[in-house]
């Protein structure tokens, strides 16, 4: 039986009975019958106004019932659409990061083993392009040194063969004289014979050494003639290898020269690149560096992802939590017989207890004590003050390292 | 020969970011899940290091801890916490159960290395 049920159109009849009883006993003297008869209409009013009282009441408890009831749908419908939709979103994110995570640290693995090849040939022995080039003058130098010194030993060797030709000459005056010596041997043997033959028999011996003297001086003039011959041969051939190897020499230094030229506009060009070259593989390392660095910090930025899932997962098994609390929350109405007062206590406490960051902590205070008149731990959210609390932004990274 | 880091973290994208700084400078990393599968882990393989998590599901970074320090081969393992709890209360906490360091996430990779070659096993 429920009076909780109160109305005014249910406190009129009972007034309206009594003081129509009343009435009615007065307008008739207040006789036996007619007391009676205003008793009559004075429980009549009191039960009709019990009667009223009492559906009243009734249809209370009804609303009452259905509002709870109403309130546990309510809940039970979007609590779970709600904590779904954030696991979802938590899951979906936590992939999609996990996923960055992992090709940023191919990039920042290849920027490594690219940096670490640069720096090697940048320096460590010479392997540089610049070193290269100041390694390859000094070879291409040596190179040209050698057939220089090729060259002055030709020249040495022409100097040598020109001596020759000096030799030759003295050679064709030797020939010469003995030419003569042969000329006169033969004149003197020829004298010698005519004084043989004046001398008549004594002279026959002393006509006898004049002919041998003049066969002797027609061998040695045969001879001389075949040696001039000789000279001459040789003289000619040592004249024509001066000839050719001053020609060679002439030809082979003006090679050389050309090689010397060549070489230098190699150089100058090969140097010009490898300088080129050089400050643009500077300039790519650096780039690299700052890349890897950028790389770096994002790795860092990407850790706020296990942050974000952990509140993220902490409210949705809080929402998970709100039909439970809200079926509690009716009995305790449907105990009472009346509606009690709905408290997120319960709720926010389970919520505070699970937090491990200390943003998480600052957030929960500043809005459970935005409102005058509430517990620190209860109450209802400030919006103002969690904005607050969201808008300063994720902390940085932390050099927070407690060694033990 | 490299020396071996065991990571145990729920987070995967965490997992990865302490795997990449670990493996560029030159270590090698085992993960594990969470403080169980971690535990399927050491079956005797030499580890130099741990880093753990604190809140995990299944078993959590304190009790995996407590657990490790039961185990003969690695109860001298040297054990990092890396989390993002920064109460003080929980850090007691890890330091009685045998944690040598406490790093709050987010971390810097260069700090975090700093850490590691501090107290990793020669």
């Amino acid at each position: 039986m429920n009076f909780t049920g109160f109305s005014w159109s249910s406190a009129a009849s009972p007034v309206l009975g009594i003081a129509g009883g009343a009435a009615t006993a007065h307008a008739a003297g207040w006789t036996t019958p007619a007391l009676v008869t205003g008793a009559v209409l004075a429980c009549a009013g009191l039960l009709a106004g019990y009667a009223g009282a009492r559906r009243e009441g009734n249809r209370q408890a009804v609303d009452l019932d259905s509002h709870v009831l109403s309130l546990e749908t309510f809940c039970a419908d979007l609590a779970p659409v709600w904590s779904r939709q954030i696991e979802s979103s938590r899951s979906q994110m936590e992939a999609a990061v996990t996923d960055l995570s992992m090709r940023f640290g191919e990039i920042a693995v290849r920027l490594d083993q690219t940096l670490r090849l640069s720096t090697r040939d940048a320096g460590g022995q010479g392997d540089s392009a610049a070193g290269v080039s100041a390694r390859s003058a000094e070879q291409l130098d040596g190179v040209v040194g050698l057939l220089g010194a090729s060259i002055k030993t030709k020249l040495e060797l022409l100097g040598k063969v020109q001596g020759l030709k000096g030799f030759v000459d003295e050679l064709q005056s030797m020939v010469q004289a003995i030419g003569q010596i042969t000329q006169q041997t033969n004149l003197l043997a020829i004298n010698a014979t005519i004084e043989a033959a004046h001398a008549g028999s004594l002279g026959r011996g002393f006509a006898t050494v004049a002919q041998e003297v003049r066969a002797l001086s027609k061998q040695s003039g045969e001879t001389g003639a075949r040696i001039a011959e000789k000279i001459a041969f040789i003289g000619d051939a040592i004249v024509a290898t001066c000839a050719a190897a001053e020609e060679a020499t002439r030809s082979e230094q003006a090679a050389i020269a050309a090689s010397e030229t060549t070489i230098q506009e190699v150089l100058d060009r090969f140097r010009t690149f490898a300088d080129g070259l050089g400050s643009t593989t500077d300039l790519l390392r650096q780039e690299s560096q700052g890349i890897q660095e950028e790389v770096s910090q994002a790795l860092v930025q990407l850790q706020f992802q296990d942050r974000v899932s952990q509140v993220m997962a902490h409210v949705s098994a809080n929402i998970e939590r709100l039909p439970a609390v809200i079926q509690d929350y009716a009995a305790e109405c449907a105990a009472a017989g009346e509606l009690q007062p709905l408290s997120s206590a319960t709720l926010l406490g389970e919520l505070e207890s699970t937090y491990a960051m200390a943003d998480e902590r600052e957030i929960h205070k500043s809005s459970s004590a935005a409102l005058p008149g509430r517990a620190a731990s209860g109450g209802h959210a400030d919006e103002g003050g969690a904005a607050r609390g969201a808008s300063a932004g994720a902390p940085a990274a932390s050099t927070d390292i407690t060694f033990f | 020969m490299a020396k071996t880091i065991l990571i145990v973290d729920d987070s995967a994208s965490v997992r990865q970011v302490v795997g990449i700084a670990l493996r560029g400078a030159g270590y090698d990393v085992i993960e594990g899940r969470d403080g169980q599968d971690a535990l399927t882990k050491l079956t005797g393989q030499k580890v130099h290091l741990i880093i753990s998590d604190v809140n995990m599901p299944n078993m959590d970074g304190i009790t995996f801890l407590k657990e490790v320090k039961q185990l003969p081969a690695y109860r001298f393992t040297p054990v990092i916490m890396l989390t993002t709890e920064s109460q003080e209360a929980k850090k007691r906490e890890g330091q009685l159960a045998g944690a040598k360091a406490w790093v709050v996430k987010p971390f810097q990779p260069a700090q975090l290395l700093g850490a590691v070659e501090k107290l990793i096993l020669p």
